[in-house]
């Protein structure tokens, strides 16, 4: 025992070190034009020391060496709050985004610009930060409040949390649409810039960082004890909620701090914990020990990288955001470690589900589904805006707007119930609420195949935007299957593969965003899960794809009734693990594939369907997944009409109004 | 196929509705009774007759349109164009037809609009677009080698389709005698390079590259540009002020794309005002020049450096 975790101590130790020595040796290739001589020789540090208005020095000084230690802090406070948060919620997917830190901060700085126009250059980089602040505290604090009548049970909170931080990017998504060429300032800060002119925001991080460290070491003790469940650490006397509060809190002024410091910077909240457990660090307080510098080390070489990358491009190439950059070195090193150590946990127990009404009878339900699906459909028809407002059009009124409006209905349906029927898969395959099929990174590879032909090509049809959509997502699957063949696709580590790809794209699709370039907003539009582009043949592929593959799961009833028992139960069951693993997750591809041709990579449909049936009581495989489907189509039906009639002659993504509707209609149920 | 039964117009029309009809667009459901009146419409007029009614999808190509004589009957989110583009500004009254990139299908076909402008960017849509008109792409949006050159020949290709040649003559002639009145007044202000960006926030600037309209009138002005690279994308590139080191002996002009008032508040930015173009006061601020406005933004950039640098040189004695 004692051999072990001395052994993952050097491990974690010679990973840091190896991180930190890659990090310097760019460190000093990157200060190396602003120093008058090599870094060791003494009259260089005297040039630095007492060396007048040069201005290399004044780079050194003022800006490279505060970004050091601005990356080393925001690093150590992510890895720690990554810690936190995996611990207090026992879900290792939890991370500094997963309470809506972010996305709060993010609404927080949209809102605040849209009203004070021109506050990107006029309100200072410390006013930047506390409107950050203050928007990511209120966001968790909502989320908090929602989830306290439940006794901070994790899945509730996780489940509010995606919630609230869902709603609050969608609006903030929503406000950048109107002002798209106005906010490339804050797509640059959402992508993460640790770029300083000054001290004041390490010296502001510094003691926040310390008085966290000093407070997560108090909580470890009782915090560790969580690891018995939530009975087991009542039973021994630990205050569960009110030790949850706390480290919720002190995760979420972490994060807060670190957002409003720097922007999103993604990623290593989840990936620094998680790689010191793969690397052996199984006890909390290993884990408490060894992430933060991991952390640290993770994005001073990120950060490092991008300043030497940004000197070899010269002058055209613009730098890299740090934050994509960890994203990009982070992913892979996950992705690495995932496939070599071998079995073992992936992390601590995921929460048992939220509690969930008691069984309900499914066919009333189902109907009333239904009925409320013909009912949206008609709505969407028949209801519009035009030049002289709104106005309800009859059957010939109708014929000239049919072709603008029944394709993108179709469209819409198919994929919303698609979407619907993959979370359910999904959900029941991995036993894991938070998996949603944007989760497995098919959307965001379907993303990154549109934004290499948009690259490539200056102008092309729709349907070459389709073809590159299914190329991307094609070979993010295969990647998903390959690298989870080893570990007989293990629902652990398919979720952590699929959110290292997310991620991978996900910073490509940011780094895109922030150029300023003016395509960027095409594709903006289409990431934030569009239908204004579909045609009638989309909506007749839309539909061909959907009917087949919403059969299909059908088939695999009793499959998908016990996997969420465990994998005990299901081997015992008699069960072939590997291939009705293998079998269920092609299906969620191809589902999740089809969808997002449609309406792009976007729509947390996939996520939310699948709870709102069970919590209306659709508890059984059969009724969640045709539950699930039609409370997908309903929402995405309605998204779509939404998004075309309120803000005429404006028009918002269908995904995006499918967040902010199926958001809070999750915060409901689960209040109830 | 109905496209076709326009095809009455230039060659580069024919060709381009060609492609959409081999995309498979125009058929299919849906091809009811608001397409054959169109059609209708569009026969009754007389065949030579150049669009009057034209609906413009981009803010460039919209002060263009507006230089040129023709107000556009509809434009996207026209406050936001006429922020962006600043002069030509756009007359009221125009119809707000979405968002940019995401103009209202609907709206559009209520509009019955002669004809739709559009850049190469917008490609994307023309198949439902040429069910509401025959769709016309102007390459202003395309940054690069040649695009002063661009700037003009797209103008002038865009007046001959609106039937408005001797409009753009005009002002072709106009820009020409703006670009050498303001290349004479600039003349003594070429000892020093000038560095055009866009202030982004406190830590952030967007630097116009060699690919840039800006680049190449600055050029034309006898003035060097001092970012020599060229933008991977676009035509500026983002980077931390620190970067802005390497061009110590410039002028630094902020050019304010969307509105006035960043260069002042870097005044409280003690880094920024560390660096010698600021320390040494050889900062300006001129208002917004669209990159893709064509020749009313090469006259537009022209008249407004001149403006600002003017009063340097007089100064200076």
């Amino acid at each position: 025992m004692a051999d072990r975790v001395a052994d993952s101590g050097f491990r974690c130790g010679a990973l840091i070190a190896l991180l930190a020595l890659l990090a310097a040796v760019l460190t000093v290739v990157a200060a190396h034009p602003y120093l008058p001589g090599p870094p060791w020789t003494a009259g260089t540090w005297r040039w630095l020391l007492e060396g007048g208005g040069d201005v290399r020095r004044l780079i050194l000084t003022d800006s490279l060496l505060p970004r050091l230690c601005a990356g080393l802090l925001c690093g150590g406070a992510l890895g720690l709050a990554g810690v936190l948060f995996q611990q207090a919620l026992r879900n290792p997917l939890a991370e500094p985004s997963t309470l809506g830190v972010a996305g709060g901060a993010q609404l927080a700085l949209m809102a605040t610009a849209t009203l004070l126009p021109g506050f990107g250059g006029n309100l200072g980089t410390l006013g930047h930060g506390l409107v950050a602040l203050g928007g990511g505290v209120g966001a968790a604090a909502l989320v908090v409040g929602l989830a306290w009548r439940a006794a901070l049970a994790p899945a509730v909170v996780i489940l509010a949390g995606l919630a609230v931080g869902l709603t609050c990017s969608a609006l903030a998504s929503g406000l950048m649409l109107f002002n798209g060429a106005g906010f490339q300032a804050l797509f640059l800060w959402a992508s993460g810039s640790l770029s300083q002119n000054g001290w004041a925001i390490p010296q502001a991080l510094a003691p926040q960082l310390a008085a966290g460290a000093v407070l997560a070491l108090l909580l470890a003790r009782p915090l560790a004890l969580l690891d018995l469940g939530t009975e087991g650490a009542a039973g021994l006397g630990v205050p569960v909620r009110a030790l949850r509060l706390a480290t919720l809190a002190l995760a979420v002024a972490l994060s807060a701090a670190v957002v409003s410091a720097a922007g999103v910077i993604g990623f290593v909240g989840l990936a620094a914990p998680a790689m010191v457990r793969l690397a052996g660090a199984r006890s909390l307080l290993a884990r408490l020990t060894w992430a933060p510098p991991l952390g640290a080390a993770l994005l001073w070489l990120a950060d490092a990288t991008t300043q030497v990358a940004s000197q070899i491009a010269g002058s055209g190439a613009r730098e890299l955001p740090t934050g994509t950059l960890t994203a990009l070195l982070g992913a892979p090193l996950l992705l690495w470690l995932l496939t070599r150590s071998g079995g073992g946990d992936g992390g601590p127990p995921v929460p048992a589900e939220p509690p969930a009404r008691r069984l309900a009878r499914s066919g009333p339900w189902l109907l009333a589904g239904l009925l409320a699906l013909l009912l949206a459909a008609w709505l969407a028809l028949a209801v519009g805006q035009g030049v002289g407002g709104w106005r309800w059009s009859g059957w010939a009124d109708l014929q000239p707007l049919l072709y603008w409006r029944a394709p993108r209905m179709a469209a819409a349906m198919a994929a919303g119930a698609m979407l619907g029927a993959a979370g359910v898969l999904l959900q029941r395959l991995t036993g894991n609420p938070l998996a949603g099929p944007e989760v497995l990174g098919i959307g965001t590879g379907a993303a990154f195949g549109v934004i290499l032909l948009y690259l490539a090509v200056p102008a092309f049809p729709v349907e070459a935007q389709v073809a590159a959509a299914g190329a991307g997502a094609l070979a993010t699957l295969c990647a998903v299957l390959l690298l989870g063949r080893r570990q007989g696709h293990a629902p652990e580590r398919l979720l952590l593969t699929g959110v290292a790809l997310t991620t991978v794209f996900g910073a490509v699709v940011a780094l895109l965003l922030s150029s300023g370039d003016p395509r960027a907003f095409t594709l903006f539009r289409w990431l934030t899960g569009s239908t204004y582009l579909a045609t009638p043949a989309i909506a007749i592929a839309a539909w061909t794809a959907a009917l087949p593959l919403l059969a299909v799961p059908l088939l695999c009833a009793r499959w998908l009734e016990i996997l969420p028992l465990g994998e005990e139960a299901a081997r015992g069951l008699g069960l072939r693990l590997p291939l009705v693993r293998g079998i269920v997750l092609l299906l969620v591809a191809a589902l999740t594939t089809a969808a997002t041709l449609v309406v792009g990579p976007l729509s947390f449909v996939g996520l939310m369907a699948p709870h709102a049936a069970r919590l209306c009581g659709l508890q059984r495989a059969v009724p969640q997944l045709a539950g699930a489907a039609l409370a997908g189509a309903l929402v995405m039906v309605l998204a779509d009409w939404l998004g075309r009639v309120l803000l005429f002659p404006a028009q918002m993504p269908a995904g995006l109004l499918a967040t902010l509707l199926g958001a809070p209609y999750l915060l409901w149920l689960l209040r109830r | 196929m109905g496209t076709m039964v326009r095809g009455t117009l230039p060659l580069s029309r024919r060709r381009l509705l060609g492609g959409a009809v081999a995309l498979g667009f125009g058929g299919g459901p849906g091809t009811g009774p608001a397409l054959a009146e169109t059609r209708a419409e569009m026969g009754a007029k007389k065949r030579a007759e150049a669009p009057r009614r034209v609906a413009v999808l981009d803010w460039g190509l919209a002060a263009s349109c507006v230089a040129l004589g023709c107000v556009p009957v509809g434009v996207p989110a026209p406050s936001w164009c006429t922020r962006y583009v600043g002069d030509p500004a756009l007359p009221a009254g125009v119809t707000d037809v979405g968002l940019l990139f995401t103009p209202n299908f609907e709206l559009l076909q209520e509009l019955k609009p002669d004809a739709i402008l559009i850049t190469p960017g917008l490609e994307v849509m023309r198949g439902p677009l040429e069910r509401v008109a025959p769709v016309f792409a102007v390459a202003l949006d395309r940054p690069g080698a040649g695009v002063l050159e661009r700037a003009g020949s797209e103008t002038r290709r865009l007046a001959a389709f609106l039937g408005l040649e001797a409009a753009a003559e005009a002002l072709a002639a106009r820009a020409e005698a703006t670009l050498e009145q303001a290349a004479h007044e600039l003349a003594p202000l070429t000892d020093r390079s000038v560095c055009l960006v866009n202030i982004l926030d406190q830590r952030h600037v967007n630097v116009f590259g060699a690919s840039s309209l800006h680049h190449a009138v600055l050029n034309r002005l006898g003035l060097r540009n001092a970012w020599g690279g060229e933008p991977v994308m676009g035509e500026f590139v983002a980077v931390g002020l620190e970067r802005l080191a390497a061009v110590p002996d410039a002028r630094l002009i902020n050019v304010a794309l969307g509105g006035f008032g960043r260069l002042k508040a870097m005044a409280a930015n003690p880094f920024w005002q560390a660096l010698p173009f600021s320390r040494e006061g050889r900062t300006h601020e001129i208002g917004s020049v669209l990159g893709s406005a064509g020749l009313p933004a090469v006259e537009r950039l022209a008249r407004l450096l001149s403006a600002a640098l003017v009063p340097v040189e007089a100064s200076h004695g």
